[in-house]
């Protein structure tokens, strides 16, 4: 495994992947920039873990994929979020908002004390 | 979705290269991106493979997972689809429910027939006996080549038979009746079998409780044991094991139980009790007296032939050894189940055909039908193919459509089948073999699942089939005139349905027509109000003087019983005793004697005063028995008509008189002195033989059956019975009859059959006309606009009906002539698998195939009329 990135929490590759799908169909490389600008590479996803990420979640039923052409009219596949997958990226947002949260609430109240 | 109806999901290949293709596409993007950041194109496309991470593993997962999602979505996808076709199905038969129930209804009918039947003929005919290795298992009778005729073996030929059969194990059992006397002096009569060691062994039947008889209680003074059937081990001692070893009291003396049958034990059918043989010296040389139920059980190693070919040979040298009475006998082995089973096997399959018959009537009916609404709803479909409903789709609507159809029927036909079992055996002939043996069980399921599967098939297919030829383009075309395809599938399939119709028609006709030509033979006795009651007396009454005094007793105390009107005896009365037991050869005086085995018999009856006035004999020629007919006195005989007509051509037979051998070997004088009016014995259908009377006072005998002449019905069992236990209290009757019950007996199985062949030919039928009405209907319907014109045109409505009836009476016409056309070429396999069916009988094919026009008629009448109604404007305008 590469670099001293952070190590991604559980799960934390689905919710990135439902909120990237959220605005409209993307295909996996579109996916992959996205989440890669918005952190600026500091989570240091591997495209690898991305894609099985994907299939699992079309598994699932949580995104609907599509072939269609590209932004350079080669064929791509597109990932849709279904009604499903919103509602499950919602939920997950809320857990992992209330997760980090409770973390931080525990590490300023240490903080405090030292 | 519609093309993807054959084949909607993706091949693993195509799964691999999907994947394939989505990964080189993130790579080569991401690639180009770093090309244009300055990277060279070799070192950007490994930095991309560098940075994806573990690009083989990726695949694999992937592929995996798209493999799993596939699976899933298929499955919704199908069930979704399946909801759908089916709700659709349901929405269009709600708006034609009469043809739903017509459809379900008349699919029901036939498959719950079609099961019922055959667990009625499976029970019967194929199920196996419930003995060990049933297969093996012999049914031992003598042929009497010069008779014709299957005897029963007598006990000297089945003494010397045992001897001598190496291939074959043989034992024998001897009807014979006993009274039972309870704790409280009740006398009850039972019906026993008498049998010879080994006799369940080779049956191969344990005994459910306790032992079989062994080896030295078959000699005489050791053979106080009894066997219990089952139905009296339940009914008279409770189903109570402890009843091994119990003492029980029969005809006056001990008797040990040491055993008790299980159930199902049917050969020979329906006996109470079973006892030990004991052969008495006299007994072991009777070779003309046959009464013996022999059965056998091949050797290990033996087969049937081999067995058979054995037992030839050994009655062929009995019959050298022997020529009186054995000279023409040989003997003969015939498969147990056969010989219970074999007199209705013709009649059962005939019925199974005749419900198989009914069933493809019944499918090709509702395929039919189908079909006609397919036709119905071209314009339906056509429109919903326009608009972009795949063709797929609407085969598998229709097909969806029969499939549930046919699982609602065979539901249904489930219930049908259930209730039609039980009816059945309310209504079946008490002499149907092996009435226990039927039930609804696996088998009987597994029938009605393929029937139905069947129908399923042909009535979702060939709908399917028509709903997919509908071309593109129908929609746009006229609405009317496309429908050729559809019309003539459904003409071909009404005349199939009427031909099948009427061949069963034909088959039940003729069994009609011999079933009436039997019962209007004349008997040549009364059986009205003819009432039978059977004692045996051998154990209580030993000498001659004794027998007699007893029946005479007996007698008159039967004649003074109110409402009597005459009374007699005889050692068996027709119909009670079917198949003569002593027929004895006989010599004529005065005529030279023919070769040893050579001689004439004659069926022996042994009869009291009064006989041939109680049964309704008509006396032809000289005197009936009188009082002077005693022993000491001359000894007298009454011949039937046949036996004076073939042993006397021309002459008198009065004063003349035959010879038969006595129990001394010396030869007997009998005279005729009366000639009576030929019996036939054993009801409709039987062939009247050379047969004789001799006095009991002359020759008396031990198993008497009493036969009452009542002048109303007022005489009833109980009374008979208080007046023989006036003469003797000890004495129980094993047997009540009436000879009226015992002639319906004896033509019960052929009521059943012929019943169950009218109905299920009224049902082909029925359906048949069916058929012709939805057909005929769809013409006029498609034929709208051209009756319309014909109309404005003048033709006149009764033009139009004779048209319309025309047409429907003409495919009924085709299908009269095809169906009688194929139950001639049947009627040869007919009549040798039906007894009663005979020639081809005109007057039956006459009227079924008018009676089959008529009904054609009546079916398209209602469609020509409507046709004769049309409004020719408003046709017209709507074009």
């Amino acid at each position: 495994m590469p670099d001293s990135s952070l190590e991604l929490v559980q799960g934390t590759v689905d919710v990135l992947i439902l909120k990237a799908t959220s605005w409209g169909p993307l295909h996996g490389f579109g996916i992959s920039r996205w989440i890669r600008e918005r952190t600026e590479g500091a989570l240091g996803l591997q495209d690898a873990a991305l894609y099985q990420a994907l299939h699992r979640l079309e598994r699932k039923g949580w995104l609907e994929s599509d072939w269609g052409p590209s932004e350079n009219n080669r064929r791509a596949k597109y990932y849709t979020l279904t009604s499903t997958g919103r509602a499950a990226l919602r939920e997950r947002t809320g857990n992992l908002r209330r997760y980090v949260a409770a973390v931080f609430e525990v590490l300023d109240a240490r903080t405090a004390a030292g | 979705m519609g093309s993807r109806f054959w084949w909607p999901w993706r091949s693993r290949g195509e799964i691999a290269r999907e994947v394939d293709e989505e990964l080189e596409f993130h790579l080569a993007m991401r690639a180009a991106e770093l090309e244009r950041a300055g990277w060279g194109p070799e070192e950007a496309r490994q930095e991309a493979e560098r940075e994806f991470g573990d690009l083989d593993a990726t695949r694999r997962v992937c592929q995996a997972d798209d493999g799993m999602g596939d699976r899933r979505r298929r499955w919704r996808d199908a069930v979704l689809d399946l909801r759908g076709d089916l709700s659709a199905a349901w929405r269009g038969w709600r708006r034609t429910p009469v043809a739903l129930t017509v459809a379900v209804g008349t699919l029901a009918v036939g498959i719950g027939a079609a099961a019922g039947v055959f667990s009625i003929v499976d029970g019967v005919l194929f199920k196996p006996l419930p003995y060990r290795q049933s297969a093996q298992v012999m049914a031992v009778y003598q042929f009497e080549s010069r008779k014709g005729i299957l005897e029963r073996p007598s006990p000297g030929n089945f003494l010397d038979w045992r001897e001598r059969l190496t291939r074959l194990r043989i034992a024998a059992a001897e009807p014979y009746g006993m009274t039972l006397t309870d704790a409280t002096g009740t006398n009850s009569a039972l019906s026993a079998f008498l049998v010879t060691d080994g006799y369940f062994g080779v049956l191969g039947v344990d005994p459910l409780v306790g032992r079989d008889f062994r080896p030295d209680e078959f000699t005489p003074g050791r053979h106080r044991q009894v066997i219990l059937g089952h139905a009296t081990w339940l009914g008279r001692f409770g189903g109570d094991r402890g009843v091994i070893g119990r003492t029980i009291t029969l005809d006056g003396s001990p008797h040990q139980v040491v055993g008790v049958l299980p159930p199902g034990i049917e050969y020979p059918a329906g006996r109470d009790i079973y006892l030990p043989k004991v052969f008495d010296p006299e007994e072991r040389e009777a070779r003309a007296r046959t009464y013996f139920r022999v059965v056998g059980r091949l050797a290990r190693d033996a087969t049937a032939d081999q067995a058979a070919a054995e037992f030839a040979q050994i009655t062929g040298a009995l019959a050298r050894q022997y020529p009186v009475p054995n000279a023409n006998v040989v003997g003969r082995l015939v498969p147990l189940a056969d010989d219970i089973s074999g007199r209705v096997r013709g009649g059962l399959v005939l019925m199974l055909l005749a419900v198989g018959l009914v069933v493809v009537v019944a499918m090709v009916n509702v395929a039919g039908l189908l079909m006609t609404r397919a036709a119905h709803r071209r314009t339906e479909l056509a429109v919903r193919l326009a608009l972009g409903a795949g063709r797929a789709r609407l085969t598998r609507l229709a097909a969806v459509e029969g499939f549930g159809l046919a699982v609602t029927a065979s539901v249904v036909g489930w219930l049908i089948a259930r209730g039609a079992v039980a009816v059945a055996l309310w209504m079946a002939p008490a002499d149907l073999p092996r009435l226990s043996a039927i039930e609804l069980d696996l088998r009987s399921v597994l029938v009605l699942a393929g029937t139905g599967l069947l129908t399923a098939i042909v009535c979702g297919v060939l709908p399917a089939h028509a709903a997919a030829m509908i071309p593109d383009t129908e929609a746009f075309r006229r609405r009317s005139g496309g429908g050729r395809g559809a019309g003539s599938t459904g003409r071909v399939l009404v005349v199939v349905e009427v031909a099948l119709a009427v061949s069963l028609l034909v088959a039940a006709g003729l069994l009609g027509r011999s079933f009436l030509k039997l019962t209007d033979q004349d008997l040549g006795y009364s059986t009205d109000r003819r009432v039978l009651a059977t004692v045996h007396v051998w154990d209580r009454y030993r000498s001659p003087g004794q027998l007699v005094g007893f029946a005479e007793r007996a007698l008159e105390e039967l004649a003074a019983v109110p409402g009597v009107r005459r009374a007699a005896v005889a050692n068996a009365l027709p119909l009670s005793a079917v198949g003569s037991e002593m027929d004895p050869p006989f010599l004529v005086e005065g005529q030279a004697p023919p070769l040893p085995g050579q001689e004439p018999t004659a069926r022996v009856t042994i009869v009291s005063l009064d006989y041939f006035d109680a049964l309704g004999i008509p006396l032809v020629a000289g005197r009936p028995f009188d009082r002077g007919d005693v022993l000491g006195n001359r000894r007298v005989i009454v011949v039937g008509e046949t036996l004076a007509r073939r042993v006397w051509p021309g002459l008198d037979p009065i004063g003349r008189a035959i010879q038969v051998r006595g129990r001394d070997s010396g030869l007997v004088r009998l005279e005729v002195v009366g000639v009576v009016g030929d019996t036939r014995f054993a009801g409709h259908g039987d062939r009247p033989v050379p047969e004789y009377y001799v006095p009991l006072a002359q020759r008396p005998f031990g198993s008497l059956t009493f036969v009452v002449h009542a002048a109303g019905p007022a005489v009833t069992f109980a009374a008979i019975q208080a007046a023989i236990a006036r003469v003797d209290g000890s004495i129980a009757v094993s047997t009540f009859e009436t000879l009226d019950s015992l002639l319906a007996g004896t033509l019960a199985t052929r009521r059943f059959i012929l019943g169950a062949a009218l109905g299920f030919a009224g049902v082909a039928i029925l359906l048949a006309a069916v058929g012709l009405y939805g057909l005929l209907s769809l013409v006029v319907s498609q034929r709208l606009p051209e009756i319309g014109v014909r109309l404005a045109l003048g033709a006149s409505r009764t033009n139009l009906l004779a048209l319309i009836a025309g047409q429907g009476v003409g495919l009924a016409g085709l299908g009269v002539i095809l169906g009688i056309g194929g139950a001639i070429l049947a009627r040869r396999w007919l009549a040798t698998q039906v007894w009663g069916i005979e020639a081809t009988d005109p007057i039956t094919f006459v009227a079924i195939a008018v009676g089959t026009l008529l009904v054609a008629f009546a079916a398209s009448a209602g469609p020509a009329i409507r046709a004769g109604r049309v409004d020719p404007v408003s046709t017209l305008k709507r074009e």
